[in-house]
């Protein structure tokens, strides 16, 4: 009996496509389902993001490794309270790094972006960490909430 | 078992290859799973042998007189001949502390497999 009923809806169902009488209702959910569809083909194809940095061929390190060593050269420089990094893998060697480092209120922020970037890219570069792009932001903070309080 | 037992000995030797390399403070477990070769009542540690490739978990010492891309550079030299033509793939999972450092001055470590911060 359900077997015939649904059997029925789809033959009804199909008879008002290929006559081109479906309602709208119909049509939407059709759309919506190729819409799905086609997503779930990009996502299937889209090669995936690579969890780990590479450094060379065949030769990886973990992120967690290029944000503890971003954060350890920006803590070196007296200005910086405290420090996050964030970091993504790239398909080519070197990471993608975010840092944020917290000052205390009225330093020169924009010098000092500069002068953090440069500092702690040449000590990553030295320690053969593969940084590909660096953006720095610099936050101010009260130093009663920071890490460090005093530098 | 054959087959086993021949993985276990490409890692025990592929293994031994990577220690001997100056700046390599100990041999990784893995981040997401532990990485291990398996044999008859052994276990080879930072090691995965596989058919066609050996994927190859280390810490290095940091700070030291080498940057981490040449002790790496050293490792894959070292472990290239121990691998027996497989491919090699050289992870470095974390730093580990400076030659002549006690652990306890160690960077603060990565988590090992299945463990949270």
């Amino acid at each position: 009996m359900l077997v015939s009923g649904v059997a029925e809806g789809v033959a009804g169902f199909v008879r008002g496509v290929a006559g081109g009488s479906l309602p709208p209702p119909a049509v939407a959910a059709l759309v919506a389902v190729a819409l799905i569809g086609i997503v779930l083909l990009v996502a299937e194809l889209k090669p995936r993001t690579p969890r780990r940095v590479r450094m060379d061929k065949g030769t990886y390190v973990t992120r967690g490794v290029v944000k503890q060593r971003t954060e350890a050269a920006a803590g070196v420089l007296p200005e910086v309270l405290e420090s996050s990094a964030k970091v993504r893998a790239r398909r080519r060697s070197g990471a993608k790094v975010d840092l944020e480092a917290r000052v205390r209120s009225g330093v020169d922020t924009r010098g000092l972006k500069k002068t953090v970037r440069d500092r702690v890219g040449e000590r990553l570069g030295s320690g053969g960490i593969p940084v590909g792009r660096l953006k720095v932001e610099i936050a101010e903070v009260d130093p009663r909430t920071a890490k460090t309080r005093v530098k | 078992m054959d087959l086993l037992n021949e993985d276990v000995r490409v890692a025990r030797s592929v293994r031994s290859s990577a220690l001997s390399v100056d700046g390599v403070y100990s041999m990784g477990r893995g981040t997401y799973a532990e990485a291990a070769t398996y044999g008859a009542g052994e276990k080879v540690e930072g090691v995965v042998v596989g058919p066609d490739q050996v994927r190859l978990y280390v810490i290095v010492s940091y700070p030291s007189s080498l940057s981490v891309l040449s002790v790496a550079k050293r490792v894959r030299e070292a472990a290239t001949p121990a691998a027996e033509g497989r491919v090699l793939s050289l992870i470095v999972e974390d730093l580990g502390p400076a030659p002549g450092e006690s652990p306890e001055a160690a960077p603060e470590a990565a988590p090992a497999a299945g463990e949270r911060r």
